[in-house]
């Protein structure tokens, strides 16, 4: 199981496009995780879909959040190497895990920077910055009293460490 | 994500849809008779007064599921009634219905039950007995967490009696403080802290006031519905038991529907005369005290029991009675049947005795 696993992350493509990526992010003071795929457009230009999750504050379990986020990369070098710039647009949820209907929704826009190196030919990791803005969306409902205990769709600014490692092809 | 919580919805939960939209709040019911709309405003009069005297507000909006059981589609385990922490979220089975909205408005989170109990049993106008005997260093029950209370170690008749010995101590002030504690999640430290300072007395001082405390207090309702003099009766008390009047609570119960208009009669001095009840078919009267002079029973406001006192006045319409009264708090209830639209309606008057 383990050589066929090292022989695919050290073939060696010649142009990956493709990136699967796992991170741990740091919307702060929280911490979290993403699952990204990123897509190569152009030589710098690629596209980013990514599902975030923030660990919820100690007895507000019943809240799970998640974030939906679109981001478009503009490398300096090449789509996957060095430095990029990514303006992103996100929704986020956070529900009331019994009744999935009380929900509170915000739309977030905002921008990354970072910085990629592949390690081999098929393993890269990451490390990023970014700021993000969200406004609620629809009226006022049940869930979320206070913003702390809904983090993955809290209002306002947000400021966003993270560190990343992916698979490529 | 829409489509994904519509799913989870519509397989996890089986909830009733909302059918009232009121001020403040949201509210699913599970049966088919109607909230008539004394309810309905005393539910929002509930946030009002709590917002006012504890001075939070939470630009409080909840959604409050009025269930007929199972609970657990909405609460933890083996529960009469919740509030969700983080949430406005609030069910109930009818009888706590109060006692969660003020759950709700204060943003309780279990951090403290004994503090947090005791303020929902007090601020939702439950009235509490306590003998001397039973009230042994009340402020260590304040070390109690929320998996004792899980397990049912929160006394809430001991802990309302506290805190209306707090309010009638140290006043508004007072619970408002304890509210900002509560909002807090504060524990039992700063909790007794908070005490001191608003008592203005030392932690043992305090155990030693309470034992002094009177054994019962009022339910507060007094406070919120000035209560009538069966003197006033003597021209005649017009009632009408229309579900969408603002006097008129129902349903009486969940399962067979049905009106009520509660009256609260303050009996300052003893009251004698002949109270002569007229009224539509299917419209009952009960007279009965508030209070329990033996102490065995104080009614409860949001459901009242006249069968408690066995020495009640039941009448129907075109009945009469001669009523000689101790100078104690009375409730006069009257009952319609059925949900029809036509109103109905009843009169009273008293004709004192010379």
């Amino acid at each position: 199981m383990l050589l066929p696993v090292l022989a695919l992350l050290t073939v060696q493509p010649d142009d990956a496009r493709n990136e699967v990526s796992a991170a741990l992010t740091f919307p702060l003071p929280r911490w979290g995780a993403a699952l990204s795929y990123r897509r190569a457009l152009a030589r710098r230009v690629s596209v980013t879909a990514a599902l975030h999750t923030v660990v919820p504050t100690r007895g507000f379990l019943h809240l799970p959040g998640v974030e939906e986020r679109l981001a478009l990369g503009v490398w300096l070098r090449r789509v996957g190497r060095g430095p990029y710039v990514a303006p992103t647009v996100g929704f986020g949820h956070n529900v009331f895990h019994k009744v999935p209907s009380l929900a509170r929704h915000t739309l977030r826009v905002g921008a990354g920077a970072g910085w990629h190196l592949p390690l081999t030919s098929r393993l890269s990791v990451g490390a990023g910055l970014g700021g993000y803005w969200g406004a609620r969306i629809g009226k006022r409902g049940s869930v979320c009293t206070y913003d702390y205990q809904c983090a993955s769709s809290r209002p306002g600014g947000v400021l966003e460490a993270r560190v990343s490692m992916g698979v490529r092809w | 994500m829409a489509l994904v919580a519509t799913l989870l919805t519509v397989a996890c939960s089986e909830l009733p849809e909302v059918q009232y939209h009121r001020e403040g709040f949201d509210l699913a019911v599970e049966f088919d008779h109607p909230v008539c709309e004394g309810t309905l405003l005393a539910m929002e009069e509930r946030v009002a007064i709590v917002e006012r005297e504890t001075d939070m507000d939470h630009d409080t909006f909840m959604t409050i599921y009025w269930l007929s059981g199972n609970l657990d589609r909405v609460c933890p385990r083996d529960v009469s009634g919740c509030f969700i922490p983080g949430t406005q979220v609030v069910a109930s089975t009818g009888r706590s219905l109060h006692h969660e909205i003020v759950h709700a408005v204060l943003n309780t989170r279990g951090s403290n039950p004994f503090t947090e109990e005791g303020m929902a049993e007090v601020l939702s106008g439950v009235a509490a007995f306590q003998d001397v005997d039973e009230r042994a260093h009340p402020l260590e029950a304040l070390s109690l967490t929320s998996k004792d209370a899980r397990e049912g170690s929160v006394d809430y008749h001991r802990a309302a009696h506290f805190m209306h010995f707090v309010r009638a101590e140290a006043g508004e002030e007072a619970m408002a403080a304890l509210a900002d504690a509560v909002d807090r999640g504060d524990g039992p430290g700063r909790i007794v802290s908070v005490l001191e300072q608003q008592l203005g007395r030392a932690a043992p001082e305090i155990e030693d006031a309470y034992a002094k405390a009177p054994r019962f207090y009022p339910s507060g309702r007094a406070e919120e519905t000035p209560g009538l003099s069966l003197f006033d009766f003597t021209a005649g008390i017009n009632v009408s038991l229309n579900c969408h009047h603002e006097a008129t609570f129902g349903p009486i119960s969940e399962d067979a529907g049905g009106m009520y208009h509660l009256l609260r009669i303050e009996g300052d001095a003893p009251i004698r005369g002949t109270l002569f009840f007229n009224a539509d078919r299917g419209v009952r009267a009960s007279l009965f005290r508030e209070v329990d002079p033996d102490g065995e029973w104080v009614q409860d406001w949001w459901h009242p029991a006249p069968g408690l006192d066995d020495e009640r006045i039941d009448l129907r319409g075109g009945e009469r009675a001669f009523v000689s009264l101790d100078p104690a708090d009375h409730w006069l209830l009257m009952v319609r049947s059925g949900d029809a639209d036509r109103p109905k309606g009843a009169s009273l008057r008293l004709r004192p005795a010379d």
